[in-house]
């Protein structure tokens, strides 16, 4: 295993895939960025693309029957709806009432060593980390998350920062998963650079200063919200079901990018789960799209956060295909040319 | 002392009931952050660096609070208007509830400080008073007897010395080889946002190095210890008001999404007034049920759905109603609706009961392989009327949609509180504020148990024996 030395003496390996081979790479240690940054370019910050070495787990499930998957796609989304139709709602005003309470669109304004750019290294990294796991995609918005929460109450170091990643993932993973990742994969993953008791104490400092408010309203569940008020609406006509069920898939992969991206931090995520959707639907060319006005906002600012996730989009066409279900990435290549 | 008591008595005048120590808390601890926050920023200290996350945290503030962060803005101190140092004043901006008593050492303390010298009562110096009076602070709780004990939290009755009312502590051991329990964050994390007359309070945390400490309300029994000391046999006018407790309780979490999953009776506090309150939120949230615990002990099956039972990973509001349905069946009956020990004797015991499924009453079980590869004999469903006699029409029709196989025909909480079988609560249980009991209704109040061995109401329950789950 080769690592590298970071600005300190500290013998650090950055970024490591977990599906990588070991010995196969070395990676770059985080560098302390010091040049400008410039506001408008700061979507093509993601670089996400280097760092899907494979495709996901989800699209190797895929493969052998392409059917079986979308069918219990839509049974799972039959039973979800029955219970929608009772609590929706309430959900949804429950989770929009709460989110302005968790967005820290400044996360970074008053850190001294933490930039953009290891922000979205350090979450570019963890997108296949969370997929290795099999973690739901529920986690990792609640680890985003609980990262930009603390980030803005409390400078750290550079030298800690895969640490705090790890350590987020780990508390959003012990509220909703079964089985949440072991600390020793945690700690394997970032190549031994942290004890157990670091990442331990660390915990209880990110809960103390959350104040264990740790569940915040999440992309996911408006993802959720407005694929089941679509299919709803639809009255379940097949078809429709199927478009609601890829456009979801796609607008799932598109929401990973502006999690890794610092300049979506200042978006509400029910109005980034609206406009994720309304683009998976333009994307994959389907005829009967999401009404985008049901999230209440205005046209305008649907508008915006839509050309900004498009642009982050096309800056990262070859990255996107990785994160989705085979089949939609070969539907997606289809509709591009 | 006359002092003493004059002063609480105007502090119990101008307190208004309606507030909770815990608003003023927040307000205080926002408070008390932005001001560390902002001396951290100057010097290097506050920086996180590995080299302070090996040597521990001892230094952070532990306090509860609701508050989300929040960006550092100027605390402005009082200087410049000279007030005089008035009780009134203090009380009225601690807003303590009405039944508070100040620990000794605080009260000489006021008193030192005090009206003598007229001096403005800065913002700093009102907030420091409130960690003084003892939020936060394991000193402030007395230990009393153990109540039960988990590998990985002990439950204590104590007493607290601001308010002198008694309180669970739940003690939360923080040092596992996996950091702190998942147990403990889900139940923190969902309860302080919940605030509900059916659902437990919890007061405060405390965190110390080595542990997190939970203060709770503290309920004098549960609904398995009232069944035992009513003979289990309950009044049904009893177990109606109980049952339409629970279901307010259960809407409450549902409408914000959060699933109870480990319903059962010995999770249902009831205090000497009759209040039912949801408690132990430890497996709410998690995407399935485990069938054992980190520490390898077995999670009981017995209010578990037949879906679930089945392997189902599909988690929806629906799993707690089955569970609904065995409490109201062991409320009625005094006995556990089905007892068994293994995944298969559990679901032995259900289709022997209520009939083995069919493509009717479960759409695609005959497909599902875990049901086939067990094999079981086709029974036909028996009359729940024979089982439980004492359930009127209404009571047995909500039985019914309680126990339906399939998940999403289950009747949900929110339609369960409109079920015929409440009507004699009248109207005016709906409109109820959440944080406000039932009891509050002159309509709404207990009968004698029939099966009640004391001829006082209610007052054995208390004691060791008390089974206060951990997991």
């Amino acid at each position: 295993m080769t690592c590298a030395l970071s600005p300190g003496r500290r013998k650090r390996v950055w970024v490591r895939s977990p599906e990588e081979r070991p010995g196969s790479h070395c990676r770059a240690p985080l560098k302390r960025n010091r040049e400008p940054r410039y506001r408008q370019h700061s979507s093509s910050d993601s670089g996400v693309a280097d760092l899907f070495d494979t495709p996901s787990p989800s699209s190797d499930e895929a493969s052998p029957g392409a059917g079986a998957s979308t069918r219990r796609a839509k049974e799972e989304l039959q039973l979800e709806l029955s219970i929608f139709r009772d609590y929706g709602q309430e959900w949804y005003c429950f989770q929009k009432e709460r989110e302005s309470r968790f967005l820290s669109p400044d996360s970074l304004a008053h850190q001294p060593q933490v930039k953009e750019e290891s922000r979205c290294k350090l979450i570019s990294w963890l997108i296949p980390v969370h997929r290795h796991f099999y973690l739901s995609f529920e986690s990792l918005c609640l680890a985003v998350n609980i990262l930009d929460r603390f980030l803005a109450c409390t400078p750290v170091a550079a030298d800690c920062f895969q640490l705090l990643g790890v350590t987020a993932l780990l508390i959003a993973c012990k509220q909703v998963e079964v089985h949440p990742p072991r600390v020793k994969q945690l700690l394997a993953l970032c190549c031994h650079a942290f004890s157990r008791e670091q990442l331990c104490n660390l915990e209880c400092i990110i809960l103390l200063k959350l104040h264990f408010s740790l569940g915040a309203p999440t992309l996911n569940f408006f993802l959720e919200h407005f694929t089941h008020l679509r299919v709803q609406q639809s009255q379940a006509c097949d078809q429709d079901m199927t478009e609601a069920i890829d456009a979801k898939a796609m607008a799932r992969g598109v929401a990973e990018l502006s999690l890794a991206d610092y300049a979506f931090n200042t978006y509400p995520p029910s109005l980034l789960g609206v406009c994720c959707l309304g683009l998976a639907d333009r994307m994959l060319g389907h005829q009967k799209r999401l009404d985008l006005s049901i999230s209440g906002y205005l046209d305008s600012v649907v508008k915006d956060c839509m050309e900004k996730l498009q642009l982050l989009v096309s800056l990262n066409g070859t990255s996107l295909p990785r994160l989705l279900p085979l089949e939609l990435s070969k539907k997606h290549v289809k509709t591009e040319s | 002392m006359n002092r003493m008591k004059s002063f609480k008595r105007r502090f119990s005048l101008s307190v208004p009931r309606t507030e909770t120590i815990e608003e003023s808390l927040t307000e205080f601890t926002e408070q008390f952050n932005q001001l560390n926050n902002r001396r951290i920023d100057g010097t290097a200290q506050g920086h996180l660096h590995l080299n302070h996350l090996g040597r521990g945290y001892g230094a952070e503030p532990s306090m509860l609070s609701s508050s989300e962060g929040g960006s550092p803005t100027a605390v402005r101190y009082r200087n410049n208007s000279r007030r005089r140092f008035s009780m009134e004043d203090l009380s009225k901006r601690l807003s303590l509830p009405m039944d508070i008593r100040l620990p000794q050492e605080f009260l000489q303390k006021l008193q030192m400080e005090s009206p003598e010298l007229p001096k403005p009562l800065s913002r700093m110096s009102r907030r420091a008073s409130l960690s003084d009076i003892g939020f936060g602070k394991l000193e402030t709780y007395i230990k009393l007897d153990k109540l039960g004990e988990g590998t990985y939290a002990t439950v204590f009755k104590g007493r607290s010395k601001l308010t002198e009312n008694l309180v669970a502590l739940k003690e939360i051991r923080l040092e596992h080889e996996e950091g702190a329990p998942c147990t403990a964050i889900r139940e923190v994390s969902l309860l302080k946002n919940l605030k509900h007359a059916n659902i437990v309070t919890l007061h405060d945390i405390i965190h110390t190095e080595r542990s997190l400490t939970l203060v709770f309300e503290y309920l004098d029994s549960d609904l398995k210890q009232y069944l035992d000391n009513c003979g289990n046999l309950m009044s049904i006018h009893n177990m109606k008001i109980f049952m339409f407790q629970l279901l307010r309780g259960l809407a409450y979490c549902h409408r914000r999404k959060i699933l109870h999953r480990d319903l059962k009776p010995q999770n249902l506090l009831i205090n000497e007034n009759g209040e039912l309150k949801l408690a132990d939120f430890g497996l709410a949230r998690a995407k399935s049920v485990p069938t054992k615990t980190y520490s390898n002990e077995v999670v009981t099956l017995w209010y578990r759905p037949p879906d679930v039972l089945l392997g189902s990973t599909e988690y929806s509001t629906q799993i707690d109603m089955w569970g609904v349905g065995c409490i109201l069946y062991e409320m009625a009956t005094g006995r556990p609706m089905f007892p068994g020990s293994t995944v298969k004797e559990e679901l032995h015991l259900i289709f022997r009961l209520l009939g083995a499924p069919t493509e009717e009453t479960w759409c695609g079980i005959t497909a599902n392989e875990e049901f086939r590869g067990y094999h079981f004999p086709q029974y036909r469903a028996q009359p729940l009327i024979n089982h439980a006699p004492r359930l009127d029409i209404e009571g047995l029709d909500l039985l019914t949609s309680l126990l339906l196989y399939e998940a999403k025909r289950r009747i949900s909480a929110e339609a369960g509180l409109r079920h015929p079988y409440f009507k004699h609560l009248g109207e005016r249980v709906h409109s109820l504020p959440d944080n406000t009991s039932v009891f509050s209704l002159k309509e709404v109040q207990l009968q004698k148990d029939p099966g009640y061995r004391s001829s006082i109401f209610h007052h054995t329950a208390r004691g060791k024996n008390r089974r206060q789950s951990i997991f």
